[in-house]
This record gives C-alpha cells, structure tokens and sequence, in this order.
C-alpha cells in the first residue's frame, strides 16, 4: 500500500489556483524529488499534505486514513514531518532543544509529573535527551549543542531544522529545498547524509529542490509542476529529455550551471 | 547539581522569612506589610511571565485574574467561613469544625488552604474564557482583548451588591500571614520552574518562537495557549485570596488596567522569559516604591542610580573592577533598604552614611582598576555623588540657601516626586538594559559563572561609543 | 422627547465624543503604523494640550483660535521631543522595551503634572468661545433645537466641526502629498523605505508632530465641554482612544476614524438605554467582540503568513 497518497487535489486561493488536479503516489522507502519553476505549486503541495492549507478538491491519504481537514499538529503525530522553504527554527531555544521539542508529542508524562518531578518524567526526559543526542550526532551538530539555534551558520540552521523534523520520528520526511543559500561543498555532503537518512533510518523521503545535481543524484523518481499543474512524472534521466520540462525549466537552469 | 541553585534560593529565601516571620510581632505591621506585598507581587510576576514571557502571549489583563481571586475567596470566607465580623459568625465553617472538635487556630488555615483553592480555580476558569476566544488574536490585539476583559471584570464586580460594590468590601478576615505568602511564592516558582524545565516548557516557548514551526513538529498550539492563560491566571487567583485576605478590604479600584501595567513592567524590567529576573525585578519594584516613601529613602536611590551610573563602564573591565564595580551598586542598594528598616534618627542615618561611604570607596577602587578615561569619569561622578549625599543628609546647615530651600521643597512634595523618580527610572531602566535584568536568561550556574569569567563582549551595550573592550 | 428625537440626541453626542476619540486615536494609530509601538504617552499629551491652552487663554489672554494653534504646536513639539529622547534609541530592541518606555514617559508626564500643577482639578474657560465671533454656532444650535428638538450646545458644534476639518485636512495631506505618501511607505516598510531615499527619521518625527498636534486640539475640544482639567485626563480618554484605533484596524487611519465614531457612539447608546455603570464594560465588550469576528479590527487586512 502506498504510504502517501494525493489524489486530484486543488487549492485555490481568492482568485489564484496555486495547485491543480495534483496527485501523487508514494511508496515506503522512495526518494521521490519535486522540482519546478518559482511560483509553481511546490511548497503549496507541501502545505496541504502538512494540513497547512486544506484542499478544495481533492483526498490526501496517508497509511490508508485521509487526512484532509486534520491540523498541522495532529497529521505530525501521525508521522509526517516537514521542514521549510525559509528556515524556522526556534530561534532562542538551544540546539539540543529545537531537537527535544519535536520529540514532545511523544513525551508520556503530564503536566503533573513535569511539577513533581517524579520517575516517569526523569526516565522520559532522559530518554527524549538520548533519542536528541544521538540525532545531533548523526547530522554533526553536537558541537553546539547549547548554543542558541539563532546563533549557528546558515548552512548548520538547514542542518537543525532537518534534525528536528527527524525527532518528531516520522515515516514520511518532507524536505523544503534543503539545500537553497548551500555552497557546493555543503550540498554534496548533505545530498549524502539526505540518502543515508533514507537507507539507514528508513524514512520515505520527498523533497523539493532547485539544484539538479540533487535531484539528479539522489532522487529516484521526480515530479515536475508548472503553474499548479504537473508536467511530467519520472525518473531523473527520463525527466531530463522531457521536452515539456525542458521547455518549462531544465532549459533555463542548465545555463545557470554552467 | 546544576539545577539545584534556583531550588537553594528559594529555600533559602523561604526559610528566612519563615523565621523572619516567626518573630514578626517583633517587626513593624509596615514592614510585614511589605514583605507580603512583595510576595504577592512575586507570584504576579511569576505567573504573567508565563503568559508573556514563555509563551509569547500579550496579556494586559492580569489584574482581572487577580480580581476574580481575591472577590471569588473574599465573599466565600465572609459569607461561609463564620469568622467573627461576619454575617455567619458564630456558625459557618468554622462552627461546624469546631463542633466536631477541631479549634479555630487548626481551622483557619484549612479554611485559607481551600479559600486559595478556589480562588486559582475561579480564576483559571476566567482564563479559560479569556484563552479560548482570543486564540486567533496576535500581538497588539490580544493585548486590548485581555485589557478588556480585566476591564469588564472590575466593572462587573463593582456592580455586585454583595461584595460591597463600588464602595468596597469590607470585614474580610485576616488569615494571610508573611509564612503563606513566602510559601505560595516558593511554591509558584518552584512549580513553573519544573514545569518550564520540561518538554511542556519547551512546548511553551515554541509556541512564542514560531507557532508554525511548532504546530508542524506536533506542538498542539492552541492547547499551549489556553494552558498558559489558564495556569498564568490560576497563580494571579491565589495571588488575589492571599492579597484579600490581608488587607481585609477590596476595592475594585485596585484592579484596574495601570495595575496589569505594574505587572507587566514587573515582568519586561525581571526579563521576559527569566523567572528569576521577574521575581527579582518584583521585589525591587515594590521595594523601591516603598523606599521613595520618604525623604532619605529618595536620596539614597538617587544615590544608588548615581554609583551605578559610575561603575557602569568599569563593569567590562578586570574580575576585580567588576567586583568591586558590583560592590560599590550593593552597598549603595543596601543604604538604600535601611531607609525602610531603620530610618530618620540617630540612630539610622550613620549607618545608612557608613553604607554610602563604603559604596563611594568601591566605586572609586573599580574606577582606578579600570583603568584609562574610565578612571576620570567614573570617579568624578562617585566624588560629586558622595559629597552631594553627605551634604544633604548631614551637613545641610552647609548648604547654601537655595539648594536649602530646594532639599525642603523635596522634602515636602516627597510622596508625588515618588512617582516621578519612579516613572523617571522606569525610562532610565529600560533605554540602559532593555533585555531586562538578566537579559532574558534564567538565573542558573552557569550565567553566575559567565559573570565571572573574564568577558570580551561588554556586559551592557553601549552602542559604540569607542569603550576599548576587545 | 420622542424617542426618535431621544435616539438622535444621543447619536449627536456621541458623535461629539467620539470625534474626540478620533482625534486622539488618529495620533495612535499613525505612530503604530510607522514605529509598531503603542505611545501610551499619547493621552498625556492630549492633556498638556489642555494645560497649554488653559494658560494661554487665562494668563496670556489669547482669543479662542491663537489658543488653539499654541497648543497644537507646542505639543507637537512635545511629542518629537518624546521620541528623540525616549523611543529612538530603542528603535533596534524588542518591542516591549520601548513600550514599558512609553508608560515610563506616561507616568511622568501624568505625575509631574500633578506636582507641577498640583492635583486637584482646573475650570477652563470656555466662555472664552462666546467672547468670540462665533455667534452664528450659537445661531445653528438655536435653529438645531426649534427644528429638531436637538440640543447640542455651541461647543459641541465647535468640536464636531474642528474634528471633521483637522480629519479631512490630515486625510488629504496623506493621501495627496509627497510627504505623506512618504508616511505610507514607511509605515509599510521602514527600510525599503530608507533604501528608497526617504529621510526614514525625518518622516518619523513628522508623524510624531502631526499625531501630537492631534491629540492637543482634541484636549482642548474636550476641555471645551467639560471645562474640568487635571494631570490626569488624559489616562481614561487614551486607552479608550486605543482601543478605537485597534477596533478600526490600528495602522489604518480610516479605521481609527471609524472606531473613534463607534466607540462614542456606543458609549452614548449604552448610558442612554441601558446604564452608565456598565458603559465601560459595555465599550470593552464591543471591542473584544469585534475583535472576535475581525482580528485584525474593522478595516484592518487579515495577516495572511506565508509559509
């Protein structure tokens, strides 16, 4: 069964269709890429499946339940997690906590046991303090732990708000141009750590992505959108020779390559 | 260990007013007075910096939660309690405990205990309906919707015949004492403490930071913010019974908007997000209103806001200028506080001169350890400060005739010049440190360790004007 | 009196009232749109207005209109003052700092006042207004009660008819001139702004001046109809001219127009049918409920947040 699936869905704002007829099949394990000129849709397609916005037409199923008309807070739980085209983090908190917060609704202790400091809220804390730990390891952000996330390069904020969605400890990862504002250097190795989040961690991955090196590199299937519709679907290398895209986008961004 | 040091302070500062209060028949009803205000003032601050501070919400309407506390216990003690001096007198609560048995001196404080109660649950109710409706509102427009909601609180009440109306309400029977009000204060503290140092508190802040972000890693949002009004509002209700229950009367008058105001200031001056800022900034400013109170209570603050002025850039210099940088502000600090417990006579001022001559000293050694123009400035202004003060306090058959006049015209219009020093420092306090007293940290090991440790960085800003800190 | 009559006696004076709400709410609103603060100093100002022209008029023995125009000035002056010294080095700092600022420069406006002028209350000559040419108000409002059975006293056209000029004066100057769509830009975007040639500062301290000027005449019309004067009245009449501005939409200088309309009118309806005790929990109450339909007040545009 897939694990995502959009179906026809169409939002419309006052006047402006952001996204058309949209739908979308993925299976458990995919790194399915999303690509697309400026103003296409993407990042609205993101906020639907998130319940951010809620679709006029359309369903969203994941794992079999629909999902539209759910709060963002609520489709989080269910296990999917988003990070964002501009990063969000929680500026003043620590390093160590922008991790520990996604972990929360998954913290069994009540308000009382946080007062009282009892067992239960020492054993879950130290176990949601381990669980953060060791992600922060993983994306190599150990080092600042306690520093304020407003403080870290841009570079390691992108890294953060990718460690954070992962302690929230879902089954469907969505990546907001992870790599936008990276120097080459820093997009090979987060391309890397990207697919071993997949492999190793096995979540199911769909990211958005201007740099086609990524998308190119990693993705195994992509979805192309054009003015809220989309375009094309397929594998990179399909997706390359596609005259519609081409014609659409690949073309423009081949020269800004070079 | 790390966590230790808040829970140390507050022991420490409880046990010492429990002893204090042990031998409060000997201290003033003034000073005891005092004492709880600042307690009261304390869990208020407390309880608005979660609603402010940690969690982001604008709330000008604290004083209504406060109100609903104080009137909701206030009438069920008069009403039911059998206190003498009520209409239930004789029976009541009180009579029915005493007729299976239990005394009066046992029943009281159960009576209070379940007073208190019901005040922080009415008034969470209150927060509950203030929380819920005002859910989409942001900013500036929550801040008027809460404002509002204080306001028709008090309007409301003042129409209730049975809590006295606008006249006020009066014959409510004393059962606050100062060990209540210090052990609600610990308990406060304590309790939002623990509960901001947990996923909760994280929830808290999330939700000021970034509530989309927060909605999208799992934070219910709305449940955040209704939590905070609700538990912010429960403490103010304490808060209110134990402010009611020591005054005797209520006045509606008392909860008014400038009162959510005072509150709030409380809460931007402590640093919003530090509950210890906020309970520090508290005691200080009901501390200072009382010590403004009199002729030299107004020359010793003056005097203290002159030695910080001094010290101020010797504060980013060597451990030792800041040392005794901080020195030279306590001794002057701690003159001032003698004001309020020994006083005009004899027998006060030369303590309270000794203070400020010692305050001088520091600040003079901090300004020579700093070193450079620092040393010029800050001890011209230490110099030009103790003379003045020495000349006021003791020898004003030295001073010349107008400045005579003038230290008499001071001393005449003292209790509204109270005010204007106040509001004047009030504007001082906040265009010199804006972040507030700790700059929106929590008091913790680690920032009393940062204080030590040789800094880089100034410690207050001051915004280029060429202090050689490198 | 009918009740028709009874009904549009009311309007009238709330109406008077609420000009003057207006007039305070325009000065909040316009410094809120450049500077995002709430200038709780503002009801102050609106009472040194009143001072200003209590003794211009009975120790320098000025006529009515020479009065007027001292007083706006000087308080505009007053409030460019105010934010040189106390809103402009926080300009950089959380919002909350220059607004506990604000409430510092309230206080000591409102308690220096007191100590300055001593606390109990002043009469201001109003008849100043009789001294004046103005016999044709005194005709209006004659011809006003034969005809209608309204009574609206002289002053009270006076506040009307200043209120509705200085409104439309200011209405045109934003919308019409140079400087005041300067003021618009800034309001909506200080550094594009800056980055765009406007002397950011310049405009700021304009706004300050003109919102200033505002808030003294409608001290002065108040004082007009309620000749009682004192450091302290300007506390009530500003938060309730706040909450206009917000009701409107603060930012949006029709909005603060509108509120102002709204909350006097809704004072004077609630005193007249319902009862002057509740009349201010009656004015809150239609705040936060409009406030629950439109957050961002009547005339204010939805914060749409893109994500």
């Amino acid at each position: 069964m897939a694990l995502l699936q959009v179906r026809d869905c169409t939002l419309r704002f006052e006047g402006l269709t952001a996204v058309s007829g949209f739908s979308l099949s993925v299976e458990p394990g995919e790194l399915v890429g999303m690509i697309g000129p400026n103003g296409a849709g993407k990042t609205t397609v993101f906020n639907m499946i998130a319940g951010v916005y809620r679709p006029q037409v359309g369903s969203i199923l994941f794992g079999g339940v629909s999902i539209v008309g759910l709060r963002p807070h609520q489709i989080a739980s269910l296990g999917i997690a988003r990070t964002f085209q501009n990063v969000r983090l929680f500026g003043a908190l620590s390093v160590l906590d922008n991790v520990r917060i996604a972990a929360h609704h998954t913290a069994r202790y009540g308000l009382l046991d946080a007062a009282l400091r009892n067992a239960r809220f020492r054993r879950q804390e130290s176990l949601i303090r381990r669980q953060a730990l060791s992600l922060l390891r993983l994306l190599g952000l150990s080092g600042a732990k306690n520093q304020p996330a407003h403080s870290l390069p841009y570079g390691l904020q992108r890294r953060l708000e990718i460690a954070r969605a992962l302690a929230a400890r879902p089954r469907l990862l969505l990546l907001d141009e992870p790599t936008a504002g990276m120097t080459p250097v820093e997009t090979q190795s987060l391309m890397h750590l990207i697919k071993s989040l997949r492999d190793d961690l096995h979540v199911t991955i769909v990211l958005i992505e201007h740099d086609m090196r990524v998308v190119m590199g990693i993705c195994e299937r992509v979805i192309v959108l054009d003015h809220a519709v989309q375009i094309a679907e397929g594998t990179p290398a399909v997706i390359r020779n596609d005259p519609a895209v081409i014609e659409a986008y690949l073309g423009e961004v081949t020269d800004e390559q070079q | 260990m790390r966590r230790l040091l808040p829970y140390l302070l507050v022991g420490l500062a409880a046990c010492a007013i429990g002893i204090g209060s042990h031998y409060s028949d000997l201290a003033s009803p003034y000073l005891i007075q005092l004492v709880v205000d600042m307690g009261i003032a304390v869990i208020l601050a407390s309880s608005l910096n979660l609603i402010n501070g940690f969690t982001g919400q604008f709330s000008l309407g604290h004083a209504g939660f406060m109100a609903v506390g104080a009137y909701v216990s206030a009438a069920c003690t008069y009403y039911l309690g059998g206190f003498p001096g009520t209409p239930a007198e004789g029976g009541g609560v009180l009579g029915a405990l005493a007729g299976i048995g239990i005394p009066a001196a046992v029943a009281s404080p159960l009576i209070l205990l379940v007073a208190l109660l019901m005040a922080g649950v009415g008034a969470a109710t209150a927060g509950l309906l203030v929380g819920l409706p005002t859910l989409r509102l942001r900013g500036d427009y929550l801040a008027i919707a809460t404002l509002g909601f204080g306001e028709i609180v008090r309007v409301v009440i003042s129409q209730v015949e049975a809590v006295g109306g606008p006249r006020g309400f009066t014959g409510i029977p004393r059962l606050t004492s100062v060990a209540w009000v210090a052990a609600w204060a610990a308990i406060t503290l304590v309790f939002l403490r623990n509960l901001l140092g947990s996923s909760h508190g994280r929830a808290f802040v999330s939700v000021r930071e970034d509530e989309v972000a927060a909605a999208a890693v799992g934070v219910n949002t709305t449940r955040y913010k209704v939590l905070a009004f609700t538990i912010g509002a429960f403490f103010a209700g304490v808060a209110g019974c134990l402010f009611a229950h020591y005054r005797m009367t209520l006045h509606p008058g008392s909860f008014t908007f400038i009162d959510s105001v005072k509150i709030v200031v409380m809460v931007v001056l402590g640093g919003m997000g530090s509950l210890a800022g906020s309970a520090a900034a508290a005691i200080i400013l009901t501390l200072l209103l009382e010590v403004l109170r009199t002729f030299l209570g107004a020359v010793t603050v003056a005097y203290c806001f002159a030695m910080t002025i001094a010290v101020l850039p010797a504060l980013t210099g060597t451990r030792a200028a800041r040392v005794l940088g901080v020195s030279a502000v306590g001794a002057a600090g701690l003159a001032a506080l003698m004001t309020l417990v020994v006083g005009e006579g004899d027998v006060g001022v030369p303590w309270i001169v000794a203070a400020g001559v010692l305050s001088a000293c520091c600040a003079l050694a901090s300004c020579w350890i700093a070193g450079g123009r620092l040393r010029v400035r800050g001890a011209i202004i230490a110099l030009t400060a103790i003379s003045a003060f020495l000349l006021v306090l003791v020898g004003s058959s030295l001073l010349p005739g107008p400045l005579l006049a003038a230290k008499e015209w001071v001393q005449g219009n003292v209790s509204q010049l109270r005010l204007v020093i106040y509001a004047a420092l009030l504007v001082g306090l906040m265009l010199t440190r804006p972040t507030g007293l700790l700059g929106g940290q929590e008091l913790s090991w680690r920032l009393l360790r940062s204080l030590c440790r040789p800094r880089r960085k100034p410690l207050l800003e001051t915004k280029g004007r060429g202090l050689a800190a490198s | 009196m009918t009740s028709l009559q009874n009904f549009a006696q009311l309007l009238v004076l709330g109406v008077a009232r609420g000009s003057v709400y207006s007039l305070i709410a325009l000065g909040y609103t316009m410094v809120y749109g450049v500077l995002r603060l709430i200038n709780f100093a503002h009801g102050d100002v609106y009472m040194v207005g009143a001072f200003i022209a209590y003794f211009a008029i009975s120790s320098w023995h000025l006529p009515f209109l020479p009065a007027l125009l001292i007083s706006m000035a000087g308080c505009g002056v007053l409030g460019v003052v105010i934010e040189r010294l106390a809103y402009r080095p926080l300009r950089r700092q959380p919002r909350l700092a220059a607004l506990i600022t604000a409430i510092g420069v309230s206080l000591l406006l409102e308690y220096g006042g007191q100590l300055v002028f001593g606390a109990s209350p002043r009469k201001f000559p109003s008849e100043v207004l009789t001294a004046t040419s103005l016999g044709a108000l005194r005709f209006l409002s004659g011809a006003l009660e034969r005809s209608m059975g309204l009574m609206i006293a002289p002053e009270q056209l006076v506040v009307i008819f200043s209120a509705v000029v200085l409104m439309v004066a200011l209405r045109l100057f934003v919308s019409r001139t140079k400087v005041g769509k300067a003021m618009q830009a800034v309001a909506q975007d200080r550094d594009t702004a800056s980055l765009m040639g406007i002397p950011v500062d310049n405009i700021i301290t304009l706004t300050f001046f003109i919102g200033s000027a505002l808030a003294a005449a409608a001290g002065v019309l108040v004082a007009l109809q309620e000749p009682q004067i004192d450091p302290i009245m300007g506390l009530w009449p500003g938060v309730r001219a706040f909450v206009a501005a917000v009701v409107g939409g603060i930012g949006n200088i029709q909005g603060a127009m509108l509120g102002g309309l709204i909350m006097g009118v809704a004072e004077y309806l609630v005193v007249g049918y319902i009862s002057s005790a509740y009349r201010e929990a009656i004015a809150f109450g239609i705040l936060i409920l409009v406030l629950l339909v439109r957050p961002t007040g009547l005339t204010g545009k939805g914060l749409i947040e893109k994500v």
